[in-house]
């Protein structure tokens, strides 16, 4: 029996922890960046699609009910999951630059809030007008930053 | 047990994300709803439990900053309360200065201590007020409680006045209840008292009777008060007895006061000249 995908929800929940009690106190100017995104990024190539789904699932379910954004986070880590893995696992197979790994990062928080964004309009869990989504694509910024400079940092 | 190894993959990973949006879907549009209430609160005492420890971290942060905060506004109001009893000390000052002005006989200059020097056996103060303003040698200083001193020097804007405490300061002076008169000099081995001779034996003396000048000698007028008796001794061989004064003006607090325009009769001055010439 292969309980390897184990070791990555238990790293998600460790990663929820510590975003819950310090991570999300690292904001600038009301910015946040998603730490689960992050993790997300880091290891979706090394997951099976299905894996992913019910990891990133479970993982974004707990992120829903401690910000009180039911379903919105499952549904877009749902939809990053299912547009961006297949693609990563094949870019994973040779050596990845930083600045490439900052790209990928930047389309993949641009898409995940983006979508986040948008089924907060439709579902009206959110305030309309630019400025939420503007919040968010600062936020996507931030993510690929703090991305970047862990990649640099732990591949170097 | 396939489920659990994860190792379905192909086509089925559709179903299964199809599942999840739907899931997903489901949960945001029933969010405001009452069925997700319980566990809403449920997961809001969840984040609140795992939050309060940093929450701690940031209350005792914002204490530190409240902390010094107050303790900035603790000063800045001890020196504005300190501010406020001068001011009030100087109103009260003001307001005993204004009431002498209006119950006084002779006109009055007011007046404001710009320098003191009390350390010394030349003891002297400066005034604000000089010849420009009527300011003539010899006028007495005064305040609410008392006589201060007298004139000695007057430039045009400033005058130089000579306290009580000074070794060359004489002022006739009277007890008021008996009009025994005296003089007052500086009790030099006593600085904070003054001393007043030459009052008869006969006189009876009492602690606590008020000193005030006399008038005589033409140079202060009558009833300023000096000061009152604390201590009194007959002197050897001698048909007097001498007072120990405790001036009412304490010269160290002084800051304002009036400086009498009172100027000595000179009808009186001619009369006594007249009067010491016929036994020339």
């Amino acid at each position: 029996m292969n309980f390897d995908w184990t070791k990555y929800l238990l790293g998600g929940l460790i990663i929820i922890f510590l975003d819950q009690i310090l991570l999300q106190h690292l904001s600038l100017w009301g910015i946040h960046f998603d730490a689960v995104l992050l993790f997300l990024v880091w290891t979706l190539p090394d997951l099976k699609r299905i894996e992913a789904i019910y990891i990133y699932g479970l993982l974004a379910i707990l992120q829903d009910a401690l910000y009180d954004s039911w379903g919105l986070m499952l549904f877009s880590k749902t939809i990053i999951v299912l547009l961006f893995h297949n693609y990563l696992v094949s870019r994973n197979q040779g050596k990845i630059f930083s600045s490439q790994f900052a790209v990928f990062t930047l389309a993949i928080a641009v898409t995940h809030n983006t979508v986040f964004y948008l089924l907060s309009l439709i579902t009206g869990g959110y305030a309309s007008g630019l400025w939420p989504y503007t919040v968010l694509l600062l936020g996507a910024l931030y993510t690929t930053i703090i991305s970047f400079t862990l990649h640099k940092l732990l591949r170097s | 047990m396939r489920f659990l190894q994860f190792d379905t993959d192909g086509i089925s990973h559709y179903f299964h994300t199809f599942i999840v949006l739907l899931f997903a879907l489901i949960l945001a549009f029933t969010r405001s709803q009452d069925g997700l209430n319980s566990l809403r609160a449920i997961t809001v005492t969840a984040a609140s439990i795992l939050e309060e420890p940093v929450s701690n971290v940031r209350v005792y942060r914002n204490a530190l900053k409240t902390n010094a905060y107050l303790q900035q506004q603790n000063i800045l109001l001890q020196d504005e309360l300190s501010k406020l009893r001068s001011i009030e000390k100087e109103n009260q000052e003001l307001k005993s200065l204004l009431r002498l002005e209006e119950s006084y006989n002779y006109p009055l200059q007011i007046t404001r201590v710009v320098t003191k020097q009390l350390n010394t056996l030349n003891n002297s103060l400066s005034v604000n007020v000089g010849s420009n303003e009527g300011i003539q040698r010899g006028m007495p200083l005064i305040n609410s409680d008392g006589l201060i001193g007298k004139v000695i020097l007057a430039a045009s804007n400033y005058s130089q006045v000579m306290p009580l405490s000074h070794p060359l300061f004489r002022v006739s002076a009277q007890i008021q209840d008996s009009k025994a008169n005296g003089i007052i000099t500086w009790d030099i081995s006593s600085p904070s008292y003054l001393i007043m001779d030459f009052v008869p034996k006969t006189v009876p003396i009492d602690t606590g009777m008020v000193i005030q000048t006399s008038g005589l000698g033409n140079e202060f007028p009558a009833g300023i008060p000096i000061g009152q008796v604390v201590d009194f001794r007959s002197q050897e061989g001698t048909n007097t007895q001498q007072l120990k004064i405790e001036p009412f003006s304490k010269l160290n607090e002084v800051s304002e006061g009036f400086i009498v325009l009172f100027t000595s009769d000179t009808s009186l001055v001619q009369l006594n000249n007249e009067f010491n010439q016929l036994f020339e």
